[in-house]
Order: structure tokens, then C-alpha cells, then sequence
């Protein structure tokens, strides 16, 4: 690509160049910390506070608006069905894909090229794009099953919401896992084996160490995308057993109806900040897997 | 020179393209129908178009 | 497709691409069968079955809860055609989608390149800011932007009435005619930080050198941002391009939903929206599932098309 190129003064120009790009990315990094900071401060105010201009300092700490959240609002109830259903979730996801990409990328056997492609199509498929069959299905299951349990299985199950976001990130993991487990070189299982280790022990005791970054990745990603969801939680959990984020929705709601900002900004921060936390703790490893996986759901 | 200012051309040409459709995407979306999507698409294809004249080279 | 790798542990030399096995052992197709099936039948229940299902069930008109189910052919697609709002959310969605990715993609190249060619001090901590949108839940930013286009109390409003600039001030959530643009700034806001940080690291590194030996030339730094930085992040830039199609529309639909319901009156609905209404609201599950293959087939034929257009020989450095 040309582009027109006129001699310059070459001391003076990156100096103001570099001034603007200071400018620049300071000007992009407080537009983004300003709001998120704002909603902190702001869940402290009391209700007389959040008329008038919004730049105003809280006049005290107002923690009702945490008790509200937490009891009132149920917020403290929804914060563990989240953790809950992440944390199967992962579960559920790391003991289906590890096995699963540790043999595609090891072993021969027919169908394997059929059955990388199927997943690596299921990259593309995105989750709110296939909710409403799921949730279709779902029903279906439970309508099957009435004479059983009538009070249904499938719908406002913790345990079948996490199983579904396990599901649905089975390509991504197996494609990051599966690229890893390959770059390791043979030699280790080969000992291994001679060592007279069986195949269940080579890949749980001498590979799943080796390849702990990538698994890290994996929990980090998946983790985020599950904590965050809320699409499918609000379709597959439609009863009381909320997750965190269908339960700030409802906040939102009531707020524009009652103009109820304290308790509203006060849900914001308990959701907001377990993720801030652990991403200050590992947000170095996060970068890094970023750049390995290098696709965004 | 010639080549120079060609190259020129060619660039802000591409540029101008590209501003053009994102403006047309921009401008058709405000009257709801089929005409108007149809517009909006072919500006979407005129885009990926500029960006495969730039790529052309580099294949 | 596959951008770089991790790196595997650095105490080994060993060649990278070992996957054969030399020898077969006994017992191997037992061994594979139980590694493979539960993540195969998880995959296949809840995501080619669903899959399927779009396509089957727009076919089909479906109240949902009752067993009735009837085949009605192309009826679905047809009266697609004379349903104004499927029109008009799916002119939101193109606009959506041309509008967020030009932005977004466009600076966050843009400064990526700068942040990583002017090696500014403290790039680590903006590092950690921008990407700071991408790990809140969209619930969060949509309530955040909500809180900002608020239209007494917000920040936006309340900043221009304290500037004296009244006259500017909207019902950013409301008007009808500003109200996508509106979510297409949250958009870029959350996703911005995260390609410039995907670029920043994949143009890091990129060979000092390089700069050095062309700037010895005097080539300018806009010369050498498309004729050194732009072809060695080519792979990525094109992954990342193809899937953002995919990411933009569905992160269109979740702020959408959590921020506006489409709303004032269905001009900020988009696609997927849509679908979900018809399918929740309105209870006609085969006309939203025919929505579904719409989108299905819109944003296949996009990425695809894209993958085409920035198709290259990988170039090594």
C-alpha cells in the first residue's frame, strides 16, 4: 500500500505524536473506568441523592442499599445458585472435553476427521442462536415424563442448566485442548507406557499436568461465559431459583417502573465485582489464553 | 511519479468507497421496507468487495 | 482458522506434531469410544439436535404447549415477507453489524498499532482497563448504559445540563431514531478494549528489527503500519473478522434484550429479538424458528464471505 510520504522534521513529530497518543488511550481508559467507578459510588447514595447532577459524591456510606439487594431483592440467594451452576458447569465441561480431546489429538481412528470438522462447525453455533429448541425440548422431555415426575425434571433445573452450558462450549474447549495436547511432544507417554502405565493413566497423571495451561484457559473462558450468561437462564430457570444475572435484570425492571436506583446500582456492584477480583488476580493468564484461542462467542 | 500518484488514487478511492457505504447502511436504515434492506445488503457486499481488492494482492 | 498456540513447556525440543501413534494397542477402540462418547452425546443433544430442529420447526406452525403441530411448508418464509418488523429488525441488524465491526475493528487496529509502536509507559495498566469490559456480564453493561442515557438523572444528560448544553440533551433510550446508535456505542464499548488488546499482543511480536530496517528507509510509521504490522497480523485479523460477525449479532440481541426490549415501538429490534419474541411472546414457535434459519443463513453467508475476501498465504517472520 503507497501512502504519501512527505519529509519531516523526525525529532519533533513523534514527540507530539506521543503526547496525543497519551491522550488518546488515557481519554479511552476513562471512559471506561468512569462509568464502572460511577456505578460504585452511586450505590451508595441514598434515594434523594440520585436527583440533581450526577457527578456528586455520596454524603455517607449508605449500605441499606446492600441489604436491600441482598435480602429484599434475593440477590444473596441468586448469588449461589450462580456459583452453583458455574461451578457444575466446569465440572461438567472439563470431564467430557479433556478425555475427548486427548484422544482426538492422539489416537487414529475412523471418523476422526468427520468428527473434528462437526465441532469445529459447532464453533460457529452460537447458543442464543438454538435456546429456543433447547428450551422446546426441554419441555418436551418433561411433558414425556409427567406420569414420573410431575412436577417436571428438565425446566428449572440447576443441574440441566449447567449440563447445557457444558454442552454448548464443548467445541471451543475441545478445539483449544485439542491444539495443545498436540504440541506436546510423544515422548513423555512413550515412557510412560513403557513404564507400563494404562491409557487412562497416561492421559490423567502424565498429560493433564503438562497441558494445565491450556486447561486453565479453558476454566478462565468458560467461566466468564457461564458467570455472565443469562440468556439461557432466563429460559431454562424461569421459576424462583434465579441465577445473579436474571435476578439484576428483574432489578432493572422494577427500577424503571419505581425509579429505585439504590438498590439497583448496589445489585450492579454484587455482580460486578467477584469478576473484577478474579480477573485482577489472573488477568495476566487471561490475556495470554486470549491470544491463544483468539475466538470470541 | 505516475505510479505514486496512482497508488494515491487507488487508496483514497477504496477509502472513499467504504465511507460511502457505511453511509448508505447508515442513511437506509431510517425508511423500513424491502427496497431499503436490499440497498443496505448491497452495501455490505460493496464493502467486503473493497476488502478483497485490497487483499487481491497479498494472495 | 487456528491462530497461534500456547507454547508448549519450554524444556522440550522435541518436533510439535507427533499425533500418530506408531503402534495400535488392544483395547485402543474401547479406550477412544469411552473418551469420546459423553462429549459426543452432549454435543449432539444439545446442539445439533437444536440445530436441526430451526430448520425442521419452521416448517411447522407451533403454539408450543400443545401437542398440535402442522405442517405448513414454505408458509413461515412467506409471510416473512410481508411482516414489516422482520424488515425492519433485520435492517437494524445489518446496520448493527456494518456499523459496530468498521468502528470497532478500525480503532481497535488503530490504537493497538500506536500503543504498541509508541511503547507507552504504564501499557499495562491500560492494558488491564480495556479489557475490563469484556469480563462484566452484558446484564451489568446494559444497566450501566442505562444509568448513563438516563434521561432525568443520567450521566450523559446530567453532564450536559451541568455544561450549560440543555439543548443537547436526549432521551437516549427513547427517541426512535437515535436509539440503535445508542446500543451500538455500548457495543463498541464492550468489545472495543478486547481486539486492542488481541492485536496489541499478537503485534508485539513482530520483530523490532523490521521497523528499524524499513524506517532506515524512510518509510513513514503509516507506511510501515500497512506494509509491516498489517500483513504479519493478517491471520488473526481475519479470524478474529470472521467470528466477530457471529459475536456481533448475538451481542446485539443480549443488549438489545437486556437494555431496550426493542423498544419504543420495535425500532431497536434485531433479528435474534425477534425470533425470541415470536417464539416467547407470541407463542408461534415454527414462525420464529423460520427467523432462526434467516439469521442461521445471513450470518454463515457473512463470515463466510469475509473468510473469502481476506483469504492469504500465512506469512512468517
Amino acid at each position: 500500500m503507497t501512502t504519501i510520504t512527505t519529509p519531516r522534521n523526525r525529532g519533533d513529530r513523534p514527540k507530539a505524536g506521543r503526547v496525543l497518543t497519551y491522550l488518546l488511550v488515557i481519554a479511552i481508559a476513562l471512559a471506561i473506568a468512569v462509568p464502572v467507578a460511577w456505578v460504585l459510588l452511586a450505590s451508595l447514595k441514598q434515594k434523594g441523592e440520585f436527583y440533581g447532577s450526577p457527578w456528586t459524591l455520596p454524603e455517607g456510606l449508605h449500605l441499606q442499599n446492600y441489604i436491600d439487594a441482598f435480602v429484599t431483592a434475593r440477590m444473596g440467594q441468586y448469588f449461589f445458585t450462580s456459583v452453583l451452576v458455574t461451578l457444575l458447569g466446569l465440572v461438567f465441561v472439563l470431564a467430557v472435553s479433556v478425555p475427548a480431546a486427548y484422544v482426538i489429538a492422539r489416537y487414529e481412528f475412523r471418523g476422526r476427521a468427520f468428527i473434528e470438522v462437526a465441532l469445529l462447525a459447532g464453533l460457529f453455533v452460537n447458543v442464543n442462536y438454538i435456546v429456543v429448541p433447547i428450551f422446546l425440548m426441554l419441555v418436551g422431555w418433561d411433558r414425556a415424563l409427567v406420569d414420573v415426575l410431575p412436577g417436571g425434571f428438565f425446566i428449572d433445573n440447576p443441574g440441566v442448566l449447567s449440563l447445557v452450558y457444558a454442552a454448548t462450549s464443548i467445541p471451543f474447549s475441545i478445539y483449544l485442548l485439542t491444539a495443545y495436547f498436540r504440541s506436546i511432544p510423544t515422548s513423555y507417554e512413550e515412557a510412560a507406557a513403557l513404564d507400563g502405565a494404562s491409557r487412562f493413566q497416561i492421559m490423567t497423571r502424565v498429560m493433564l499436568p503438562i497441558a494445565r495451561p491450556a486447561v486453565v484457559t479453558v476454566i478462565l473462558f468458560n467461566f466468564l461465559a457461564y458467570w455472565n450468561d443469562f440468556i439461557i437462564a432466563l429460559t431454562l430457570l424461569p421459576g424462583e431459583g434465579k441465577t445473579l444475572q436474571v435476578g439484576l435484570l428483574n432489578l432493572m425492571t422494577a427500577q424503571k417502573a419505581a425509579a429505585d436506583y439504590g438498590r439497583l446500582y448496589a445489585g450492579m456492584v454484587i455482580v460486578i465485582v467477584p469478576v473484577l477480583i478474579l480477573y485482577a488476580l489472573i488477568q495476566r493468564r487471561l490475556i495470554e489464553g486470549m491470544s491463544s484461542g483468539g475466538v470470541k462467542g | 511519479m505516475k505510479e505514486f500518484t496512482r497508488g494515491a488514487l487507488v487508496v483514497t478511492a477504496r477509502t472513499l468507497v467504504a465511507a460511502v457505504c457505511v453511509a448508505v447502511v447508515v442513511i437506509a436504515r431510517t425508511t423500513v421496507g424491502w427496497g431499503s434492506l436490499a440497498i443496505m445488503l448491497c452495501a455490505l457486499l460493496v464493502l467486503l468487495v473493497v476488502l478483497a481488492s485490497y487483499n487481491r494482492r497479498f494472495r | 482458522m487456528a491462530t497461534t498456540t500456547s507454547t508448549p513447556p519450554s524444556d522440550i525440543s522435541a518436533p510439535a506434531r507427533p499425533a500418530r501413534r506408531s503402534a495400535r494397542r488392544r483395547g485402543d477402540g474401547r479406550f477412544v469410544l469411552a473418551c469420546l462418547l459423553p462429549a459426543l452425546v452432549l454435543f449432539v443433544l444439545f446442539m445439533v439436535v437444536p440445530t436441526v430442529n430451526v430448520f425442521r420447526m419452521s416448517f411447522y406452525t407451533w403454539s408450543g404447549f400443545s401437542p398440535d403441530m402442522r405442517f405448513v411448508g414454505f408458509d413461515n418464509f412467506t409471510r416473512l415477507f410481508e411482516d414489516a418488523q422482520f424488515v425492519r429488525a433485520f435492517q437494524n441488524t445489518v446496520a448493527l453489524l456494518v456499523v459496530v465491526t468498521v468502528v470497532t475493528m478500525g480503532m481497535g487496529l488503530f490504537l493497538a498499532a500506536i500503543m504498541t509502536r509508541q511503547r507507552l509507559r504504564g501499557r499495562n495498566f491500560y492494558r488491564f482497563v480495556l479489557y475490563v469490559p469484556n469480563v462484566l456480564s452484558v446484564v451489568v453493561i446494559a444497566a450501566i448504559f442505562s444509568a448513563i442515557y438516563d434521561q432525568q438523572n443520567g450521566l450523559l444528560n446530567g453532564t450536559l445540563r451541568l455544561l450549560s448544553l440543555d439543548g443537547l440533551q436526549q432521551v437516549w433510550l427513547g427517541n426512535q431514531e437515535i436509539v440503535l446508535w445508542s446500543v451500538a456505542i455500548a457495543m463498541v464499548w464492550q468489545s472495543l478494549g478486547y481486539y486492542m488488546v488481541l492485536y496489541m499482543s499478537s503485534m508485539a511480536s513482530i520483530p523490532e528489527e523490521l521497523y528499524e530496517a524499513s524506517g532506515l528507509d524512510g518509510a513513514s510509521p503509516t507506511r510501515q503500519f500497512f506494509s509491516i504490522t498489517l500483513p504479519l497480523i493478517w491471520q488473526n485479523l481475519r479470524t478474529t473478522l470472521t467470528f466477530f460477525v457471529m459475536s456481533a449479532v448475538n451481542l446485539s440481541f443480549v443488549l438489545v434484550r437486556a437494555m431496550t426490549g426493542g423498544g419504543p415501538d420495535g425500532s431497536s429490534e434485531v433479528l435474534l429479538s425477534y425470533m425470541y419474541k415470536q417464539a416467547y411472546t407470541n407463542s408461534s414457535y415454527g414462525y420464529g424458528m423460520a427467523i432462526g434459519v434467516v439469521i442461521f443463513a445471513f450470518s454463515f453467508l457473512v463470515s463466510l464471505l469475509v473468510s473469502r475476501a481476506t483469504r492469504r498465504e500465512p506469512l512468517q517472520f
